[in-house]
């Protein structure tokens, strides 16, 4: 995937300025860089979701995407097992409930996810991304809300499951990026 | 503690009820003229005397299939015609006056007109049909209009089919929206549909009852046959939003929707 000259405006506000960057196929980006430096902008216009003012992004044609949102974006009536169930017809429910269970308590797989707290949504959300069919998964701050164990925890199961896919993470925290072994990009300025 | 509180408001509702039948009864011995006001007892009498006959259930199973027939095909119709002009703007626009038309025209006026182009036989379809399709298409569009464009933006990026999306999204948008759309729509399709067919007579219907009761001046059989209609209604309202309800996942909403 190829970004070239990408640049967004918002009201005459400068976001992203002829960004150039280039991702390989199965290898893990860590996007960095400070508030309002356009990492959750940039994020979606490789998801499709906005559009640059100018510049283009290639090699996405044939490239199934899955994503963790900067908010959870969960169907919040539905159990964590139907949010994932909703992404994939190709695992059963007993494999996703078993797949959930790595990251969630048991009890908490069949409650509607409004009954769960912001960590448990955070990881549900996680997961829905990583058990959906893909070939590149976006996450733009996947570890807010999460405590430090559970952070590892969830960066192992990322690991485990990213294996051969590209994977684009925004975070604050350069360690994250070294504990999924990502190559750091950083967005303020020079990139 | 939760138990007797239950059972204080039942009694609450009984003594509340008993009293307002105790004062129409006394208004009606005190007015003493059974054309002008007859009381509870006359109407429980008047009832027993009709439930005995056949007359009085092909009646109520005339109107009952006829209204409906009429509010169901408005309900799936006014929910298709919405989802797709949720979709398209053009189609929005398009039956944008004849919705505007629908809801203005005062239906006595539908009435009449369905009754010279169609005589009075299928008369309670078209008007309960008529009253309905607008409140279930509007409802239809505000309630795909709010659902989440974040979850949206979700299907899209996850490919997720479209009977999927109906599943879990649009569903829980929608039916808080369609459930209050109803709860109004229920109770004027049968107001209308009666008055219809008191109207326009069609034989076997209770519309042509309540107007037999007027011509008679029989006030007991038209109380009645009131008793009857505010009855078949209820049943039929409370029915419709249970079976909708049930199809509604999110309780909270359900909640916040009662």
């Amino acid at each position: 995937m190829k970004i070239e000259n990408l640049t967004k405006k918002y009201n005459d506000q400068l976001v992203l300025d002829h960004i150039n960057m280039e991702f390989e196929d199965g290898k893990k980006y860590g996007l960095m860089g400070p508030s309002g430096s356009g990492k959750t902008t940039l994020l979606h216009i490789i998801l499709g979701l906005e559009k640059a003012d100018d510049g283009t992004v290639s090699g996405l044609e044939q490239k199934k995407a899955a994503a963790v949102f900067q908010e959870d974006r969960l169907c919040e009536a539905f159990s964590a097992l139907e949010n994932v169930a909703m992404v994939t017809n190709e695992l059963s429910k007993e494999q996703i409930r078993e797949e959930l269970s790595q990251l969630l308590p048991m009890d908490s797989i069949d409650k509607p996810v409004k009954n769960l707290s912001g960590g448990m949504k955070r990881r549900v959300a996680v997961c829905r991304s990583l058990l959906a069919p893909s070939d590149m998964i976006i996450m733009d701050e996947p570890f807010t809300g999460l405590d430090e164990n559970t952070k590892k925890a969830v960066i192992q199961y990322i690991v485990k499951k990213t294996k051969g896919k590209m994977l684009i993470i925004s975070t604050h925290n350069e360690e994250d990026i070294a504990a999924l072994g990502g190559e750091l990009i950083k967005l303020d300025g020079y990139c | 503690m939760g138990e007797v509180m239950i059972r204080n408001r039942w009694i609450r509702k009984f003594v509340i009820i008993a009293f307002w039948l105790a004062i129409w009864q006394l208004i009606s011995m005190f007015i003493d003229n059974s054309i002008v006001l007859v009381g509870p007892l006359d109407v429980i009498r008047a009832l027993f005397r009709e439930s005995i006959t056949i007359e009085f259930w092909s009646s109520i199973l005339y109107s009952f299939g006829k209204i409906s027939l009429g509010f169901l095909t408005a309900f799936l119709l006014g929910i298709l015609l919405g989802s797709f002009a949720y979709r398209f703007q053009w189609l929005k626009e398009l039956l944008e006056p004849i919705i505007m038309i629908i809801k203005s025209i005062p239906v006595a006026s539908f009435v009449i007109l369905a009754l010279i182009w169609m005589g009075s036989k299928n008369l309670s379809i078209i008007i309960s049909f008529l009253v309905v399709f607008p409140i279930i298409y509007i409802n239809t569009i505000a309630g795909l209009d709010s659902t989440d464009h974040k979850l949206l933006e979700m299907a899209q990026v996850f490919r997720i089919p479209i009977w999927k999306r109906i599943k879990y999204i649009y569903r829980v948008s929608l039916l808080p929206y369609l459930i209050s759309g109803c709860k109004v729509a229920l109770g004027m399709s049968w107001k209308s549909g009666i008055a219809a067919e008191v109207i326009g007579v069609p034989d076997k219907s209770i519309g042509e009852r309540l107007y037999m009761s007027k011509i008679y001046l029989s006030t007991d059989e038209l109380f009645a046959w009131t008793v009857v209609i505010i009855l078949i209604s209820a049943l039929f309202e409370k029915l419709f939003l249970t079976l909708l309800r049930k199809l509604q996942k999110d309780r909270e909403v359900q909640a916040h929707e009662n």
